[in-house]
């Protein structure tokens, strides 16, 4: 028989990130379900179903392609595919995001009743919206197919920034989760703020039409960078911008370090609330 | 394995609840800041200074009044809550029945319910699968297995719930009044269950009930708690007597 578990619980129970994820791998056929209740919930009771997965990104697309490039016009060349990798990513972002604020309000049912680490509940948000993403991806191929737009291995970069991605949009999730079962008003300005950074993104723009002097500014913030790497594999088909790539690494990083530990201080303060 | 084990230890533990946290929003913050520090939080204190131990095997009531702070002591075992001060220590894994139907979802199957209620329990898929033969004849449900858990009664989820629950081969088992549910051949059906699982000697038993009765007939010890503070600890028959007389007094 194996060593019984010991687990000490004060005021101040120590950060062991080892402790949290060995925690959570024991509940990974929970994590599985979670996140396949998810996938069907989304479009239960819709006629078209799992279509709507194709069917939405490519509506938007169309009104977003019919704005830019047929009213304005654009020197971005094979817009369609430059757009889509940016509005796909951006979808990523905010389907989780926007629902990180009131994930374990949501879910007080399961919280407040049966002990399992509270990350796989963020971990399964991810997952859905990273298997959706994924989906709405493969109609990229099929646009550059249909484009001729030069297909290249650097290709093979996009499930490392997928992951890179998902590992960012989970330390924000630490945070606003927490902090916003506490702070119930956090949902409205995170929406709010959202809505803004959709502007501040270079989502239907490039980086490069913006004046060398605050490019910078754009690419530092995060869903800006995580958009240019995209674009760098798919778009212009080379390697990914290596400054880039470290300090979106980095970034990540620190902010997941310092987010997890503010989510394991909130974590009893949480399941009281809640 | 050495019987005395000590599995469950709490040591001088208090748990404090922040009335005013309730509703947390910019505006209370701002309140906070700009009131005067006399207007402290209110705060409501669950559990004051409660040290007790629970050894390998033992099958252990927890009973008090309402509001004593008895569910608040399961949620500390459970690992759900948090001490304010004092050090709560487990050793093992733990199976909690807080409250049955949780985790269950209405407009997935039973069946389908069987795999998300019991991973919520820390059970595998695999696992899950090995059992669900049992698991449908013990909770009885026989066709209706198949349908949306929202036809079901709640006497029905109870049953599912209890079932799923008690597949978990957890070394500590936590239940909360989870025996009240279904009807009279159920409940009997339970405690014959229960008895099972006692009988292996290798899971520790912990519920909070307010039947004397049950707590009488299927525990070893009781942990009688008043308060917020603990009264007393010791065996089932000493203790309810004290406590059925106090409680006529009041």
């Amino acid at each position: 028989m194996t060593e019984p578990k010991i687990i000490i619980t004060t005021n101040k129970t120590p950060f062991n990130i080892f402790q949290i994820y060995a925690d959570t791998w024991k509940y990974r056929s929970f994590l599985l379900n979670l996140t396949n209740r998810e996938l069907e919930m989304r479009y239960k009771g819709s006629f078209l179903g799992i279509l709507w997965n194709f069917l939405n990104p490519l509506l938007s697309l169309a009104i977003y392609f019919f704005v830019f490039s047929r009213i304005t016009q654009t020197a971005i060349p094979n817009y369609l595919v430059f757009l889509f990798i940016g509005i796909n990513a951006w979808n990523f972002s905010i389907q989780v995001l926007g629902r990180a604020c009131d994930l374990f309000p949501s879910n007080a049912g399961f919280l407040s009743k049966v002990y399992f680490p509270q990350e796989i509940l963020i971990i399964s948000l991810i997952a859905s919206g990273a298997i959706n993403y994924l989906i709405s991806f493969s109609l990229i191929l099929i646009l550059m197919l249909i484009t001729k737009a030069s297909i290249t291995l650097n290709l093979l970069w996009f499930p490392f920034l997928v992951v890179l991605h998902s590992i960012f949009l989970y330390a924000t999730c630490l945070f606003l989760s927490s902090v916003g079962a506490i702070i119930r008003d956090l949902s409205y300005i995170v929406n709010t703020l959202l809505s803004l950074l959709f502007f501040l993104t270079p989502i239907i723009y490039s980086a490069e039409t913006i004046s060398k002097k605050y490019a910078w500014i754009l690419n530092a913030q995060p869903f800006a960078s995580i958009i240019s790497l995209y674009r760098d594999i798919v778009h212009a088909g080379h390697h990914p911008n290596w400054h880039l790539l470290l300090y979106f690494c980095l970034f990540t990083l620190i902010w997941y370090l310092i987010s997890h530990w503010i989510f394991n201080r909130l974590r009893y303060i949480v399941s009281d609330l809640i | 394995m050495n019987k005395d084990e000590i599995i469950i230890k709490f040591e001088n533990v208090s748990k404090t609840y922040h009335s005013s946290l309730r509703s947390f929003n910019i505006r209370e913050i701002f309140a906070r800041v700009l009131q005067p520090k006399d207007s402290k939080p209110k705060e409501i204190k669950s559990l004051d200074n409660v040290s007790f131990e629970i050894y390998k095997g033992e099958t252990v009531a927890i009973i008090g009044q309402n509001g004593s702070g008895k569910s608040t002591a399961l949620k500390l075992i459970a690992g759900i809550s948090g001490p304010s001060e004092g050090k709560v220590t487990i050793k093992g894994e733990i199976t909690s029945m807080l409250a049955l139907g949780a985790g269950l979802h209405p407009d997935f199957t039973g069946r389908e319910n069987i795999f998300l209620n019991g991973s919520l329990f820390g059970m595998s898929n695999n696992y899950l699968s090995s059992r669900t033969a049992d698991i449908i004849e013990f909770s009885e449900l026989g066709e209706k297995i198949d349908q949306p858990v929202r036809t079901y009664s709640s006497g029905m989820m109870a049953r599912l719930s209890f079932s799923i629950a008690i597949q978990v081969q957890a070394e500590i088992l936590l239940i909360d009044e989870v025996l009240a549910v279904g009807d009279i051949a159920f409940q009997e059906k339970c405690l014959q269950k229960f008895e099972e699982i006692k009988k292996r000697k290798e899971t520790t038993i912990v519920m909070v009930t307010h039947s004397l009765k049950q707590a009488e007939e299927h525990c070893s010890k009781v942990i009688w708690i008043q308060n917020s503070k603990l009264m007393k600890v010791g065996s089932p028959k000493e203790i309810v007597k004290e406590y059925t007389e106090i409680m006529m007094h009041h």
